[in-house]
């Protein structure tokens, strides 16, 4: 996959999670080797990325590692699967998280903003991309919604029930992994329209 | 939304100067501005190989202000060594764009492409496909007094749906391709076979 952050960091990997999953269940670019040992090891009660994370709340955030952070079993097992990291960044959107590791060692505190923006870049993008395996019934949806159409109005455009209208949305925002469908509908517009619209945020 | 379409033909005598210098902003603002692409400019505007008297570009626009617009050439177009956008990137002659992106090379009379298709920031969001489609409706009933048959354009590929949702036989003319902005195909328009264009 073509991401935002590709020409930043040597290597990267990121983890995606949505309301209530649990981060072994997530979704990951890591190796399935890497992520069977991180949790056979344990290594997640001193990982300082998710410590970052969970020290975030709800807020999303970048960070340089330490030397001392960097220093353990941990990174010397990431090594071998290139996941290790001296940047994290952490990114909401419409309750959806993405935890974010990569090396760049040129990085330092006034430039990790710009990553980070291409961080939350690349996760809007890992979201909208799940949006191609919609079906054509949950597009016309989103296309209704998207021209501003009340639910009564789509309903009746689609042949459907009110109750059928609030499933299928229910079923954009599980398909996409985020919780509101308000979120999932500003997604479908980015991806749609993210190369005709002269405005970042679509 | 009150909006209406033009078409600017740089062969015309008598053209609005301001609503084409608007286009080559709004190209500007969006290609260069916002996605970042490596295109030249100058004077606050986008314009390339392709801008010569033989493109027509297609503008909608509501009280002097520019809210859309695309730019069309016919695909038997040559200038040498260039040839109509869509064809040189097929041939990898475009460093921004992708090669290989057309199930066959197109070169005929009856057949145009679109492109540069950029939209205001200033439309609100639902009325973007009702301005595309006029977008579109508009490129067709010029170009088919040209005796155009299809139209091509390489954009996202939910727009396909969409325009066969209107009325309007598209199809994929290439394969779907991942980029950094997303993803990205050929859609080949035909006229004839299109229910909602015979009715222009």
């Amino acid at each position: 996959m073509n991401l935002p952050v590709q020409a930043k960091f040597d290597s990267f990997g990121f983890v995606t999670l949505t309301k209530g999953q649990t981060p072994d269940d997530a979704i990951t670019t890591f190796p399935n080797q890497w992520k069977a040992l991180y949790f056979e090891n344990e290594f997640y009660k001193n990982d300082p990325i998710f410590l970052f994370a969970n020290n975030m709340l709800r807020r999303s955030g970048a960070t340089l590692l330490s030397p001392d952070q960097m220093n353990g079993d941990l990174f010397d097992a990431a090594e071998q699967f290139d996941a290790n990291s001296n940047f994290v960044s952490v990114s909401h959107y419409g309750g959806n998280t993405m935890v974010f590791g990569g090396v760049n060692t040129e990085l330092d505190h006034r430039t990790i903003s710009d990553c980070h923006n291409l961080c939350r870049a690349t996760h809007r993008l890992d979201l909208a991309r799940k949006l191609a395996n919609l079906t054509n019934a949950q597009l016309d949806l989103m296309d209704l919604a998207e021209e501003g159409h009340p639910d009564k109005e789509i309903a009746s455009e689609l042949g459907v029930s009110m109750s059928a209208v609030a499933q299928r949305k229910q079923s954009v925002c599980s398909h996409v992994g985020v919780s509101s469908f308000r979120a999932a509908l500003q997604l479908y517009s980015l991806d749609k329209w993210g190369g005709l619209i002269a405005d970042k945020s679509c | 939304m009150d909006f209406r379409t033009s078409v600017i033909d740089l062969k015309d005598t008598c053209i609005d100067h301001s609503l084409y210098v608007q286009c080559l902003q709004l190209r500007r603002d969006l290609f260069i501005a916002n996605m970042g692409w490596n295109l030249f400019e100058s004077m606050g505007c986008e314009y390339d190989q392709y801008d010569t008297p033989a493109a027509i570009h297609v503008v909608a626009h509501a009280e002097g202000q520019v809210l859309g617009c695309m730019r069309l050439l016919r695909t038997d177009n040559d200038q040498g060594a260039v040839t109509y956008m869509i064809l040189d990137a097929h041939l990898g002659r475009i460093p921004n764009l992708p090669s290989g992106i057309m199930t066959s090379e197109v070169r005929s009379k009856d057949v145009w492409e679109a492109s540069r298709l950029a939209i205001s920031p200033a439309l609100p969001t639902k009325y973007r496909n009702t301005l595309l489609l006029q977008l579109i409706q508009r490129a067709v009933t010029h170009t088919e007094q040209q005796g155009a048959k299809s139209l091509l354009g390489l954009m996202n590929p939910a727009f396909e749906r969409i325009f066969k949702r209107n009325g309007i036989d598209a199809y994929k003319f290439g394969p779907i391709l991942e980029q950094r902005d997303g993803r990205i195909c050929v859609l080949r328009l035909d006229y004839a076979s299109s229910v909602a264009l015979a009715s222009i």
